[in-house]
């Protein structure tokens, strides 16, 4: 079975470091053939290009193992969407958000024009959840269902402290999917009843967690081989268009 | 040794089914847990702590060797709050109280908890609180405790969490009486931690089994899988722990 991390950070980050050549050992010791990969920190917040031209140096450099997100500001407005189309057209698969860093609610009117940009262009957006004031599944379900057309993938399934509500807006809003870093197993296990595996999405959020700790949770969670194959790969590959 | 310094006793608790005494302390057992902290679940959302502090008590009496347990009062209960500490302590034989400020519906940082770390000093005994959820708990919001009582020693139960990690590590940078538990604490924030602090004031906790019957498996091998000393790994596993507790 080929496992995809759906969700995870490559570069020079203030906090968050890893060089391409860490992040392809831990993925061959772990079993993992492909991962996505989007900058962070100072890159998310302020220098997008910067951090952008770091990931589309390496997936094309790793394009059988790596697929690469971009990562743009809401608040740069038309320059972002400019930034946006630029990555998409050198190769990039998705539109990485991490409004907690960015400092918008997913409501706001420069969060939903940047989200027009991703309808026109196709691609799936990845939010990160569970951050108050600005990272929170409900936000992003009014959000998903006013881009019906999109696929929103609600990162670590709105943990820590938007856990309650990651079920609820995954289920009212079709359009979502569930990634499991951090997430507690009883919660991956309750978004298994209400949404089914099909829209849930292994993801490591490494090196904020790593691939070890979240390996080991989907082999604790109680699931047939099925839905394991589903969340460990196949559901990444349908949405990102991952070939392994 | 594994010491488990943040589990949860409970019956029921929302959709969440607990167990009794026996099958918690087999279940800890059978995942080579050689002892535990036991907490309240259901006694922060009701009214009468003294009961949930019994069945509390209960537990350890039959388990005395295995458990010690960490009582809760509510803090807005006054003079009640403050004799009933010093009957968990005195009489029940606790080991210290969680507070849980989110469900208890206080803030951390609010006068109301004043009297209740000064007694807990005068009983030397830990607090050891949920942390790392606004607006009642952020890390800071506990620090704040141990930065007015400095005698005081303060848990932070889950080291920020996934969000406020930052907040903990500052916080313990800044005040000597804090003690990190490694505890739904992402492993990027254990590394800081134990770099920066210093494995002696880190301890473990699996909050079991509030994630999963399994979270003991997951919590202690995030441990174990840290790049650091077998020694280092051993004293967050237990031995702080019991140092802190004069066990
Ligand atoms: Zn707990």
């Amino acid at each position: 079975m080929s496992i995809i991390d759906a969700h995870c950070y490559l570069g020079d980050g203030v906090y968050m470091k890893r060089n391409s050549g860490d992040l392809l050992d831990e993925m061959d010791s772990h079993g993992v053939s492909h991962a996505v990969v989007n900058s962070t920190d100072q890159y998310s917040a302020v220098y997008n290009r910067e951090g952008n031209d770091e990931i589309i140096r390496a997936v094309s450099e790793h394009p059988d193992r790596l697929t690469g997100f971009a990562v743009v500001n809401p608040w740069y407005g038309q320059k972002g969407a400019d930034e946006l189309r630029r990555c998409i057209e050198s190769g990039l698969r998705g539109l990485s958000l991490d409004t907690r860093r960015q400092g918008c609610f997913f409501t706001d009117t420069i969060v939903r024009r940047l989200i027009q940009h991703a309808a026109d262009l196709e691609i799936p957006v990845y939010c990160h959840t569970g951050t108050p004031i600005y990272a929170l599944p409900l936000g992003l379900m009014e959000l998903a269902l006013d881009f019906p057309k999109v696929s929103f993938i609600m990162g670590s399934g709105g943990w820590a402290d938007g856990w309650y509500d990651a079920g609820t807006a995954a289920k009212t809003a079709p359009n979502i999917f569930i990634e499991t870093s951090y997430c507690a197993i009883p919660l991956i296990a309750n978004a298994i009843r209400l949404i089914g595996a099909e829209r849930i999405l292994f993801g490591s959020d490494a090196p904020g967690s790593s691939l070890e700790t979240e390996l080991l949770k989907i082999r604790l969670l109680d699931l047939d081989a099925r839905g394991r194959e589903m969340i460990l790969g196949d559901n990444a590959a349908r949405l990102i268009g991952i070939r392994t | 040794m594994i010491l488990d310094g943040h589990t949860h006793l409970f019956s029921q608790f929302g959709f969440l089914r607990g167990m009794d005494a026996d099958e918690f302390v087999d279940k800890l057992k059978s995942r080579r847990v050689d002892g535990a902290v036991v907490m309240t679940l259901e006694g922060f959302t009701k009214d009468d702590s003294r009961l949930y502090n019994d069945q509390l008590h209960a537990a350890t009496e039959r388990y005395p060797e295995y458990l010690c347990a960490f009582g809760t009062v509510h803090p807005r209960d006054g003079s009640g709050a403050i004799s009933e500490m010093r009957r968990c302590v005195k009489e029940l034989g606790m080991k210290g109280f969680k507070f849980h400020p989110w469900l208890q519906a206080f803030c951390a940082s609010g006068r109301e908890m004043f009297p209740i770390v000064q007694e807990a000093v005068a009983l030397d005994v830990p607090l050891l609180f949920h942390d790392g959820t606004p607006p009642y708990c952020t890390s800071l919001q506990v620090a704040y405790l141990a930065r007015c009582f400095p005698e005081a020693t303060i848990i932070l139960g889950h080291s920020g969490l996934r969000d406020y990690w930052r907040e903990a590590l500052y916080a313990a940078m800044e005040y000597e009486n804090i003690i990190l538990q490694f505890c739904g604490t992402p492993d990027i924030a254990m590394r800081e931690m134990i770099e920066q602090v210093g494995p002696e004031r880190c301890i473990f906790g699996s909050d079991f089994p509030f994630p999963g019957d399994s979270c003991i498996e997951l919590a202690v091998s995030q441990i174990r899988n840290l790049d650091v000393s077998d020694a280092a790994k051993d004293a967050i596993l237990g031995e702080n722990l019991k140092r802190i507790l004069k066990l």
